[in-house]
């Protein structure tokens, strides 16, 4: 699946996904936690993870292991 | 009426006077004129950047707040310069013109109505700043 297709299957716009892909997105809405979960096939706790001492604590990690791999 | 003794006093008298000013009193005034005119162009200038910042699709830029707290430190500034250009003024009628009966005061004039108006500005440039906060929560939101 490509970027675009992602984007469009969750309901962002691409310039979203990407913000979200780089980890500079203030906040993320459940409905769209929920859609990129559900077009992934993953777990919450695959795409986000927390590190200490980063400006922005919260980021969003690529999809591991079980989750569909996006180009 | 026939044989009645009234008493009056006046209450004020109205008027125009017209001095002469001297050459140095005039450039003062011209440039008290253009100081006015350079916090006028100021304040349109940013009014301007402020309302292009709205029909782009946002009041709340990143700069929106700075430009008003500008513009409500230009208001209490002029008010100022209004109450000083008085002053000045006044100062100079009470050294400089003599009329007979007549005494100038020394005035100060402000008016609070004018500092007022400036701080209220002041005020609202927080309701942009949380404002520009927001909006870009909400542009980082996905």
């Amino acid at each position: 699946m490509t970027l675009t297709e992602l984007a469009d299957r969750v309901g962002i716009t691409l310039a979203n996904l990407s913000i979200l892909k780089t980890s500079k997105a203030r906040a993320v809405r459940f409905s769209t936690l929920e859609a990129i979960c559900r077009e992934l096939a993953c777990q919450p706790g695959d795409v986000l993870s927390w590190t200490s001492g980063r400006p922005s604590a919260m980021s969003t990690q690529p999809a591991t292991g079980r989750a569909r791999r996006v180009a | 009426m026939h044989g009645a003794t009234r008493s009056a006093s006046i209450m004020g008298v109205g008027g125009q006077l017209s001095v002469k000013a001297p050459a140095e009193l005039v450039v003062v005034g011209l440039g008290f004129v253009a100081a006015g005119l350079g916090l006028v162009l100021l304040v349109l200038r940013q009014l301007r950047a402020l309302l292009a910042e709205a029909v782009a699709g946002s009041p709340f830029g990143a700069r929106s707040a700075g430009r008003v707290r500008l513009i409500g430190a230009a208001i209490i500034v002029a008010e100022l310069t209004r109450a000083l250009v008085v002053l000045v003024g006044s100062l100079w009628a009470r050294a400089h013109v003599h009329v007979p009966g007549v005494g100038f005061k020394a005035a100060f004039p402000v008016q609070f109505a004018g500092l007022g108006a400036g701080v209220l500005v002041m005020v609202l440039a927080e309701v942009f700043r949380v404002g520009a906060v927001l909006q870009r929560d909400h542009d980082l939101t996905v």
